[in-house]
């Protein structure tokens, strides 16, 4: 899911960018400055599908970009189109999930997203409330509680919106130190058994996907 | 010295689903073809359609291999799970969407792994493309199998065998992530994602 | 004219009396199920089945060790033994066996068996 890091970090920084990524053997391109991207609303759109698919992004940071039109999707919107009524297929649906389980505890920030006309607004609200109940949010426990395969899908469709555009956030970003610790402490837990399962099965994804 | 460990993924259903070729395609090397005449091969190749004990290696890094298992789709091979299921990571069970006869069978072998193993599962149903193939909401009606998923494939197809096999491992690590505790985030390894 | 069947069975028959080492006799076939069953117990069904995989994983270890066609897998338990012979890829005969049998004569009289029975089928 290195499309998803490049993203969120582009648009994190708010510094004029330009994402170069491959679809089959061609390669393409999309600017970013003042938080939008280039184009018409649809072009965005289909080209940030495009680069949540792609195996290889990167983005390159300078401020003289010659831009060839001036219109611009703000990033919400742009997000919030390209996730509508998206679907995807197992592939992208088990490297999501196995990306899912890396997070740390995080933070949910609430965001007016349904000005956007977020599709799955309700859902992010759920994982607001989440959040707030427990102090921290879980995006493993979110994602299980899916109720059923289609429930499933619109909540990692949240979890990519709410990633990308900085809406979650690790609950402890203050350090390596905090986390060795924890490690540490954990050999000792026979319950990291099962953190060492879900390890497991994600270098196994990692792998298939590369078949 | 590090161990290395080894996790099994056990594909099984009835002659002809395609056990032998996805175990193929999602192992590093073919299984050692040996040296026979064409006669032979013949035989072999009917011998092996037959009982269709299939093994392949797909290794996954330094320290993980994972062991595939294709094995005969009929309840009376059941005896066999209590062997490969030890260390296994789930199941796929391919049917034959064309017969009521294996569909039947697979049943059968459901009620026994949900029993003794309980391990995730999914189903592929195959041979969707044929006349008189039921389609997978028939399938699952008739499976009525609850919750587990009923996926149209061709498991010959490399690019089906994946999509099989990634499907059962995500629902495994939703599994596996709903088991573990608040307090059970495993790696701190996550510096990188922010 | 005798049927397969009858066939198959005179042979088990035979050779069950042919040395009182022999307790049982069956052929399987390479799915799993019992195509004639001398063995003189309940576990026919279970025997083909295990004996089917037995077969197949022996097949599978010959053919990756390379050491030519598989033809027979010898099993020893504390009580009696059991004995798995080829034929021709299509089918398996098993044998139980006493306890400290003369697996000489058996072998013989079994391989015997073997021959016919691939005949037959």
């Amino acid at each position: 899911m290195n499309s998803l890091v490049y993203l969120r970090r582009m648009i994190v920084s708010q510094k004029p960018a330009r994402v170069d990524y491959t679809v089959g053997s061609t390669t393409k391109s999309i600017y970013y400055e003042r938080a939008g991207f280039e184009g018409t609303h649809d072009e965005v759109s289909r080209k940030l599908r495009e680069i949540f698919e792609s195996r290889s992004v990167e983005v390159i940071t300078s401020s003289d970009f010659n831009p060839m039109s001036n219109k611009r999707v703000f990033a919400p919107q742009a997000i919030a189109s390209a996730l509508a009524g998206y679907t995807f297929n197992a592939e992208m649906r088990a490297s999501l999930l196995s990306f899912a389980m890396r997070l740390p505890p995080l933070i949910v920030r609430l965001y007016p997203m349904q000005r956007y006309a977020f599709q799955d607004n309700s859902t992010y609200m759920k994982m607001h409330m989440m959040y707030q109940h427990n102090g921290s949010l879980r995006m493993q426990s979110f994602i299980s509680q899916a109720e059923n395969t289609r429930d499933e899908m619109v909540r990692l469709r949240v979890l990519m919106a709410t990633y990308i555009l900085g809406l979650i956030a690790p609950l402890n970003s203050t350090g390596g130190n905090s986390h060795t610790a924890t490690r540490e402490m954990r050999a000792h837990n026979p319950d990291a058994r099962r953190g060492k399962k879900v390890s497991i099965l994600s270098r196994i994804i990692n792998r298939i996907r590369g078949l | 010295m590090e161990e290395k460990q080894v996790v099994k993924l056990v594909i099984t259903g009835p002659v002809n689903a395609g056990k032998t070729t996805m175990v193929q395609n999602l192992s590093d090397s073919q299984i050692a073809a040996t040296d026979v005449a064409p006669s032979d091969q013949v035989a072999q190749l009917k011998s092996m359609t037959t009982v269709g004990l299939d093994f392949g290696i797909l290794k996954i890094d330094e320290h993980l291999e994972l062991h595939l298992f294709g094995t005969p789709g009929q309840s009376r091979f059941n005896f066999m799970w209590n062997i490969l299921s030890k260390g296994a990571i789930g199941a796929i069970f391919l049917v034959d969407s064309t017969s009521e006869e294996s569909l039947i069978e697979m049943r059968k072998m459901y009620d026994y792994y949900e029993e003794h193993v309980g391990l995730p599962v999914l189903v592929g149903a195959t041979k969707q493309d044929l006349p008189g193939a039921k389609d997978v909401d028939e399938i699952a009606a008739i499976l009525n199998l609850g919750d587990v998923m009923v996926v149209p494939v061709d498991a010959r197809e490399k690019e089906g065998s994946k999509m099989l096999a990634l499907t059962l491992l995500g629902n495994a690590l939703v599994q596996a992530s709903a088991e573990a505790g608040e307090d059970d985030f495993d790696d701190g390894d996550y510096d990188d994602l922010f | 004219m005798a049927t397969k069947q009858d066939r198959i069975n005179s042979v088990l028959d035979e050779l069950k009396m042919a040395t009182s080492d022999i307790q049982g006799a069956g052929v399987l076939s390479p799915d799993g199920m019992m195509i004639a069953d001398k063995l003189g117990g309940t576990q026919g069904d279970a025997a083909a089945a295990m004996g089917a995989a037995l077969a197949s994983l022996a097949k599978r270890v010959t053919d990756t060790l390379k050491v030519g066609d598989f033809q027979e897998v010898n099993i020893r338990g504390s009580n009696a033994g059991i004995l798995l012979f080829d034929i021709e890829h299509r089918a398996s005969l098993i044998v139980t066996v006493t306890q400290g049998a003369n697996l000489g004569l058996v072998f013989l009289e079994a391989r015997q068996a073997q021959r016919q029975l691939g005949d037959i089928l």
